[in-house]
């Protein structure tokens, strides 16, 4: 795993500038949740504000909610689609995105409509991923 | 990049306004700096909570108390005359926005507690986002992401008005409001109120904030605000959700906050037939006070 100036920044998934990641399920299906980076800056969320099952996704709308520090934030979704699952856990245990990022505090599952490969040309990744990362460190001083 | 800051100081308008306002210049994507007061009592959620498991409608609606959601964080609060408004907009390209929340309230509260130490108000700022005056909370704020743009949203409690909040509140337990109106009555608000008015808050927090945002360069509510600002307001008031207490089998959960570093938590168990109810005060993470009460038959 790539770890940038103490962010941890996984090679195999794919990233959003919302600070979200994308992991590839198959062909069909994307997973999403935050980042490393999203979490820390945010310190420990005490919302996060799921979509239903089936809701359509458009890139340009924002698809769920969460709050941290009396701080609400929004994150778009990587991909049109809907929504195929969505990690219920969170509505009674945000900080699980707090305490496993890419892992257990998964946020959503898309069934894609549109080609995978698209969609992964919108995103960042490897290096790039981590050059993006390391401005937003800077910028935001993290 | 032009990074001016319009300010808006707007005095004492409906109530509904002093939310829809910087949503409005949110959606806008402008910079802004707003100063205004309600002109009547109301309630405001933060975007995540529920009326329904909060307030008590049918109180709500025979004393024509409004309910207003904000889009912002935060919890329940009661807004009214006495208490004065600072707004900061910016988009989120602005060199004043940091996703660091840490850092974000304090760029942003720091020159409002400098401000009130300038009107002779010892105010100490408690991270992340009060401002207290001798442990007692006298400036609540929220922020967020609205459209574009970033929003904080605080206010002076020049006066609070503890009875009146208190008033319309849903009793799920009355051990559990009786506790929390001990709590909002020692933590809330300034006491003998503050010897302030709006003029003098405006003006200090306003020459703080140009320390930090440049000049301020006044402005008015033109005919695109204007419009923005209706089409918000009419969609912000809500008994739209459902009640959704945490409810676990035979148990039942939940926990007001009173201030950033106090919340109410409430536990209820039925055992042998009886409900019991443990009402815990806690500072941080730790309870500094634990009530035990016996309920009814379950």
């Amino acid at each position: 795993m790539a770890v940038v100036q103490g962010y941890n920044c996984p090679d195999d998934l794919y990233y959003t500038t919302d600070h979200a990641w994308v992991r590839v399920v198959n062909r069909n299906h994307v997973q999403m949740g935050l980042t490393d980076f999203t979490q820390k800056m945010a310190s420990t969320l005490t919302f996060v504000k799921l979509p239903g099952l089936g809701d359509r996704t458009d890139p340009n709308v924002p698809i769920f909610s969460y709050q941290s520090a009396k701080w609400v934030g929004w994150v778009k979704p990587p991909a049109a689609g809907k929504i195929s699952a969505v990690n219920a856990m969170l509505t009674e245990y945000p900080a699980l995105v707090n305490q496993d990022p890419y892992g257990q505090g998964w946020v959503i599952e898309i069934e894609l409509s549109e080609p995978l490969e698209r969609v992964l040309a919108r995103l960042m990744s490897g290096q790039a991923a981590a050059d993006w990362l390391a401005g937003e460190i800077a910028k935001h001083g993290g | 990049m032009n990074d001016s800051f319009a300010i808006y100081n707007l005095g004492r308008i409906p109530w509904w306004q002093t939310q829809a306002v910087y949503t409005a210049l949110a959606l806008l994507a402008r910079s802004a700096v707003v100063f205004c007061e309600p002109d009547r009592p109301f309630y405001c959620l933060g975007y995540h909570q529920n009326a329904a498991e909060l307030l008590d409608q049918e109180y709500c609606e025979t004393k024509q108390i409004p309910v207003i959601q904000r889009q912002l964080g935060g919890g329940l609060v009661y807004l009214h005359p006495g208490q004065f408004f600072y707004q900061v907009i910016m988009p989120r390209t602005s060199r004043f926005f940091t996703l660091n929340r840490a850092a974000f309230y304090r760029r942003f509260l720091v020159p409002v507690t400098l401000a009130l130490q300038d009107l002779g108000i010892p105010a100490v700022y408690q991270p992340i986002a009060d401002i207290c005056l001798a442990g007692r909370k006298i400036s609540g704020n929220g922020a967020g992401e609205i459209g574009p743009a970033v929003v904080i949203s605080g206010n002076v409690l020049a006066r609070f008005d503890a009875p009146g909040f208190l008033a319309g509140l849903r009793c799920h337990s009355p051990l559990w409001t009786q506790v929390i109106g001990e709590e909002v009555r020692r933590l809330v608000g300034p006491p003998d109120g503050l010897n302030l008015d709006y003029a003098q808050v405006v003006t200090a927090i306003g020459r703080r904030y140009a320390e930090v945002l440049g000049d301020l360069v006044p402005a008015a509510i033109d005919a695109e605000l204007a419009a923005k600002l209706d089409e918000v307001g009419r969609s912000m008031q809500t008994w739209s959700r459902p009640a959704g207490q945490q409810t676990t089998g035979r148990r039942r959960i939940g926990s007001f906050k009173i201030t950033e570093a106090v919340h109410v938590d409430y536990l209820s168990t039925c055992r042998s037939g009886l409900w019991w109810e443990v009402v815990g005060v806690r500072q941080h993470e730790s309870y500094t006070r634990i009530v035990v009460g016996k309920g009814g038959y379950c």
